[in-house]
């Protein structure tokens, strides 16, 4: 009797987890394994059965593609800029929104807004501000700056999309430190004021240890978030990673590989090697970041 | 010159939470203060130690007014309720860090942690952290921190609240061995009437952000000053009974007594209609007779050493204390004897006390 119920039970819980298990397998763990099939191939979008098994050689001409070569070394330029000046930022902003400042809810929202806008306005509000006649130029005509056309640039366009790329992910990272920044007890900091610490002391032995954990978690977010930016870049550079490739990333040169020249035997083996390099800037993350139990 | 004294000490944020709190505590005296929870017993420790600010008058240390002062400059340390020990510190950092940020000699430091922990037995655990440590340990760290300071007032918040029954009464012990040592000011806060009895040279009793009455345990527990203090100093509380006088003859709902020829005196300028109140101490089972109350035995209420009778006549409900091997079983018909000598008695419209004695 209790078998056929703990059968019955099993069975029950495995009914209740098929429509979504069905889903994973279909839509992410199913293409994820073909995926990795065909990037050993060369593959033929109109006719699969033509296509041809060549082992590595997808892995080995990625070593030998400029564009790939330069579309990695963009995306790494982009995560070295973006994700520091954006942690600091959103520590700052959450340090700030925390505190007891008059319309602090305001700013939380006003923070927070650029995270859930449609990247699209945010890329054609973008635009509007870099191009020749936009604000960007008009402020900086104030200091005798002759205009730019900055996403035109081959200098420019790079930095103007990190610029975005801050405004728009920060809040997000700002909401999840202003989380770390509640989670700290306010008697840790009369304690702190009874001890005689001040603001800076305060901020480097207690705020900042206690964000650690936080800090870990936005750090892996916002690297993996830039290696894989996509939309602003694909909508801003309609599609082709200008000019001259200066706007080039690695997910940009896969879609394009992929759905422009339907060569998806390579977009998977570089689907690959991205996936490869987050996995590892991971690892060494959490090395970096050492294990931390502590509550 | 008393060591601690508050002047007129009012706090408002939206309403009045201490109005106008006169105190004061000799040096080396311990201090508790205690009562409901919202009576403005932690505000006014808070502003004490610097985390509030005062809204009007001023709290004075020795001889410096330390109403602005910052809470670092007060030569006052705290303890926390919930510790708020620093968690990713050791139990050495946690304690020490205060005296780093004043950039005492590092051999000091040493010394002062060292013996701190000797005192509080946490020389065993101070590479451990906070995580790893029990309630009680944690404490210890807390009261540690706050000795190594060696501050003129010792600020205790509530300290023990979250803690089991049995680490509470070994806590109360040490605290009181602490202070017994370190020879220092005292302000401790918490709601529980047994710890204020047990710490206190002297208890100041807080409701609605007024001190209600200031004295040593006994003081408040044998004369206290209105109805509030009787009713939350001693346990089980106070039975309180509406009562008038008829000549020499004092009349209750439930019993009646002849007053004393000699006693007499006392009630000469009684109102017709007061409130008498009764401790459960003084109220003892008897055999039926002039002066006893006829009641039923409800509940009893077993201590171990002691029982309490819990007790329904005409809707007047009374608690009496009585030998646990004298305890009557629910429904039963007993007889009470209310000890006169200890009476108290309270105006019923003011609920102060009635006859200073």
């Amino acid at each position: 009797m209790n078998l056929d119920r703990a059968r019955a039970e099993k069975l029950a819980a495995f009914l209740f987890l098929l429509p979504i298990l069905l889903t994973l397998v279909v839509f992410l763990l199913g293409p994820m394994l073909y995926a990795f099939y065909i990037s050993f191939h060369e593959f033929s979008f109109m006719v699969p059965k033509n296509s041809k098994f060549i082992f590595l050689d997808n892995y080995i001409n990625l070593f030998s593609d400029d564009t790939f070569l330069t579309a990695l070394k963009n995306t790494a330029f982009y995560s070295l800029g973006v994700v520091p000046v954006q942690m600091a930022i959103a520590f700052l902003l959450a340090v700030c929104v925390n505190s007891d400042i008059k319309g602090k809810t305001f700013f939380r929202v006003a923070f927070f807004l650029p995270t859930v806008t449609s990247s699209v306005a945010v890329s054609l509000m973008f635009m509007w501000m870099y191009s020749k006649t936009g604000i960007v130029n008009y402020l900086f005509s104030f200091f005798g700056i002759p205009a730019v056309d900055w996403l035109n640039n081959i200098h420019f366009a790079l930095p103007a999309l990190m610029a975005l790329a801050v405004w728009t992910t920060v809040g997000n990272f700002m909401i999840i430190y202003l989380a770390g920044l509640q989670e700290i007890p306010k008697s840790v900091y009369e304690a702190a004021d009874l001890d005689g610490l001040n603001a800076w002391q305060r901020l480097r032995f207690i705020t900042w240890p206690l964000l650690k954990n936080t800090t870990y978690f936005v750090l892996i977010m916002s690297t993996i978030g830039t290696f894989q930016v996509f939309d602003t870049f694909y909508i801003i550079t309609k599609g082709d990673g200008g000019p001259l490739d200066s706007t080039m990333t690695v997910v940009l040169y896969i879609f394009k590989a992929a759905f422009k020249h339907f060569d998806m035997g390579y977009a998977s083996a570089m689907a690959f090697m991205l996936f490869l390099v987050i996995f590892g800037l991971s690892i060494a993350q959490r090395l970096f970041f050492g294990r931390e139990e502590e509550a | 010159m008393a060591a601690v004294q508050f002047k007129a000490v009012t706090k408002t944020f939206d309403t009045t939470v201490v109005d106008k709190m006169d105190l004061q505590a000799r040096e080396g005296e311990f201090v508790v203060l205690v009562g409901p929870s919202g009576c403005g017993k932690s505000t006014s420790l808070r502003m004490l130690a610097g985390l509030e600010t005062v809204t009007d008058g001023s709290i004075h240390i020795g001889d410096r007014d330390v109403t602005a002062l910052h809470p670092k400059d007060r030569g006052v340390a705290m303890v926390f309720q919930d510790y708020a020990l620093y968690p990713h510190l050791t139990v050495e950092e946690n304690i020490s860090l205060g005296l780093k940020v004043r950039k005492l000699d590092p051999a000091e430091i040493t010394e002062r942690v060292a013996s701190a922990a000797k005192v509080l037995e946490l020389e065993k655990f101070l590479s451990k952290k906070p995580g790893q440590l029990s309630g009680g340990q944690r404490q210890r760290v807390a009261m540690g921190r706050a000795i190594v300071k060696r501050p003129e007032v010792y600020l205790f918040d509530e300290p023990l609240s979250n803690l089991d029954a049995k680490l509470r009464a070994q806590l109360r012990i040490e605290i009181t061995r602490l202070h017994r040592r370190m020879k220092k000011t005292v302000f401790y806060v918490t709601h529980d009437q047994v710890e204020a009895m047990t710490l206190a040279d002297t208890i100041a009793v807080m409701n609605e952000g007024k001190i209600q009455q200031v004295g040593p345990p006994m003081e408040l527990y044998r004369h206290p000053k209105n109805r509030f203090v009787a009713s939350f100093i001693g346990t089980p509380q106070m039975n309180f009974l509406d009562a008038e006088l008829d000549g020499l003859t004092l009349k209750t709902k439930i019993f009646s007594l002849r007053i004393p020829d000699g006693l007499a005196t006392e009630f000469t300028d009684f109102p017709k209609h007061f409130t008498l109140g009764c401790r459960p101490h003084d109220i003892s089972r008897a055999a039926a007779g002039a002066g006893t109350a006829a009641m039923s035995a409800d509940m009893v209420e077993q201590r171990g050493a002691e029982s309490f009778l819990h007790c329904v006549q005409d809707g007047v409900s009374i608690v009496a204390r009585c030998e646990p091997e004298d305890a009557p079983s629910p429904g039963e018909n007993i007889h009470l004897r209310f000890n006169l000598a200890r009476f108290h008695y309270f105006d019923s419209e003011t609920n102060e006390r009635l006859v200073a004695r």
